[in-house]
């Protein structure tokens, strides 16, 4: 039953062939077996998760049903449980025990969806490899000795692994759809400001955006009809309908115009993704949609205009990380002194240097240089995204230049790091929705079809996906770890 | 003080450490000095792209604001819960001064 998508675990408790406590107790033997090899989660709610399988299976009991009803799942570690640790993957929150729910984690509650731990990420969300936690690295569940991508490896490895039903991450510059390609999962940024960000602790505040994991794209469909919705305590939230998700996958793309961006299929490209991108286009086409070519010739500036405007952002946002109302604090006498101390203990390296890098873009002298500069060519980005869509409906190409790296290959080169999420950046600049759908194996390891599309029409860009997929399934899970061989990595 | 977007000022990791309230020790120093001159040496590209008639996109873009009407809040001890250090209901801090 760990294998079974959200769709599936549903039905089977819908029909009452099982219980949510069964399939929690299920999932939580699997992560007690296979977890330390692999190290998805940070913390396991072990106790909680029991209890809201129970309470789910009351309200089934009860004649209640929704399609996350009992199902259990993984949460990213950077959404506030209220009672429950949240460490955003950081030395300096590692005992913070959050007041309150993030509207997330309150969501997938009144949904009745089962907790069954806080999972692994790249510290503040900032990595491409889930090597910058903390506390331990995650191992792609294809190949342990590889990164699973970042930041939200630990929800993205567990849903591959079978330790979790679903997923959830979070989307800066490719941080939910990059480790989904790299693992061989669905995984999707909704337009900004579709689902809440109350209570997710802020990265890059004009970037961030939730969104979910999943085995399939009907999965992912189904939770993001969840999650998605205004908030009158996020300023941010979008106060357009939510459309029914589920409904638009009909698995028709007759007469879809799909738009092939010639700028994610030069020098740079891994030529063997390439071919799985380009036939799983075919494939679209065989089924009736039609072959569009766009370009952006501007958007290649991405990774260089992200890392100046998140990096801005990141410094604002993590100078809260004072030591003095929450988080851990060093012992220096003067106020100043501690504050700088407590920081440069609590803070990994690759937070530093993003605040040193974020912080020298806003400083005088440099700002006009660095960050209003960014703004414009950001502006200039989205401008170019629009352009694009005037003529297609979607928007296709890779989500990843190659498959996922070996574990400490790139932790000495933050630029060749970065340049991990070139095709995928630019679509969180525009502030539009974007998913990875698996689209087959290179060397046995999964690359993933990227699918664009225009602000608040994640309808047509989880279709499109569903059609694909429908026509070519993937091989879900990986081969079964041989954790005789493999020594812990937590 | 402002510059050319072309010619930006050399970069001083100590001074900018500094301004971010931010310990370092000094093997980071030395490696962050080589590795974000890389990062800064790449990000000059900005200063070719063609952007004019864009305008600019900042934070806050689209941001709303409820109405200014008082609302319930945290309550302090929730509030006070995660602090390292707290004296009669405020979070206590070293002096700024002696």
């Amino acid at each position: 039953m760990t294998r079974w998508s959200v769709g599936e675990t549903a039905e089977h408790l819908r029909a009452g062939r099982t219980t949510s406590l069964a399939v929690t107790e299920a999932y939580l033997a699997r992560i007690e077996a296979l977890d330390p090899y692999i190290g998805a989660y940070l913390t396991v709610t072990a106790d909680l998760a029991r209890a809201q399988a129970q309470a789910a299976d009351a309200r089934r009991a009860g004649g209640e049903d929704g399609p996350l009803l009992g199902v259990p799942y993984a949460l990213k570690d950077l959404f506030t449980t209220a009672g429950v640790r949240t460490t955003a993957g950081s030395r300096i929150l590692d005992s913070y025990v959050p007041p309150d729910d993030s509207a997330v984690y309150a969501a997938l509650c009144d949904a009745g969806a089962v907790l069954l731990g806080k999972t692994n990420m790249d510290e503040f969300a900032m990595g491409s490899s889930t090597e910058n936690s903390a506390f331990h690295p995650t191992a792609n569940p294809w190949d342990t000795s590889r990164v699973p991508g970042g930041s939200s490896g630990g929800s993205t490895a567990a849903v591959a692994a079978g330790m979790a039903a679903f997923g959830i991450g979070t989307d800066t510059g490719g941080s939910i759809r990059q480790p989904a390609a790299l693992c061989g999962v669905v995984g999707m940024k909704p337009t900004y400001g579709r689902v809440s960000r109350r209570g997710m602790i802020a990265f890059a505040s004009s970037l961030d955006q939730a969104g979910p994991i999943a085995r399939t794209v009907a999965d992912a469909a189904a939770i993001l009809g969840v999650l998605a919705g205004e908030d009158d305590l996020d300023a941010t939230s979008a106060r357009e309908a939510v459309p029914d998700y589920a409904a638009a996958l009909t698995g028709d793309v007759q007469g879809l115009r799909v738009g092939v961006l010639a700028e994610y299929f030069t020098a740079g490209l891994d030529e063997a993704v390439r071919a799985r991108v380009e036939t799983a286009i075919d494939v679209l086409v065989d089924a009736g949609a039609r072959r569009v070519e766009v370009s952006m010739p501007d958007v290649h500036y991405a990774v260089a205009t992200y890392y100046l405007i998140a990096t801005a952002e990141s410094s604002a946002n993590l100078a809260r990380y004072d030591g003095f109302r929450y988080g851990s604090s060093s012992h220096a006498p003067g106020l100043w002194e501690r504050l700088a101390e407590t920081r440069g203990m609590g803070f990994g390296e690759e937070v530093k240097r993003r605040i040193i890098l974020g912080t020298n873009a806003l400083s005088a002298g440099y700002v006009d240089a660095y960050y209003s500069r960014a703004t414009q060519v950001r502006a200039l980005i989205r401008a170019e995204f629009e352009r694009a869509l005037e003529s297609c409906d979607v928007i296709v190409g890779p989500t990843v230049p190659a498959p996922a790296f070996p574990r400490g290959a790139k932790m000495d080169d933050p630029l060749a790091m970065y340049l991990n999420d070139i095709y995928t950046i630019a679509l969180n600049l525009a502030g539009m929705p974007g998913l990875s759908v698996p689209c087959g194996l290179v060397d046995g390891l999964p690359v993933g079809l990227q699918v664009m599309g225009g602000a608040f029409d994640e309808a047509t860009v989880l279709r499109t996906a569903d059609a694909y997929e429908r026509r070519a399934p993937f091989p879900s899970a990986p081969a079964p770890l041989d954790t005789a061989s493999l020594a812990p990595i937590r | 003080m402002t510059t050319e977007p072309d010619a930006p000022p050399a970069f001083d990791v100590d001074a900018v450490a500094a301004l971010a309230r931010l310990a370092l020790t000094p093997d980071e120093r030395a490696r962050f000095s080589a590795q974000l001159s890389d990062v800064l040496a790449y990000v000059r590209q900005l200063a070719d792209a063609p952007v004019e008639s864009h305008g600019r996109i900042g934070q806050g873009e689209g941001a709303r604001l409820r109405e200014d009407v008082v609302t319930p809040s945290l309550p302090r001890d929730a509030a006070k819960a995660n602090a390292a250090d707290t004296y009669a209901g405020f979070f206590r801090v070293p002096p700024l001064r002696e």
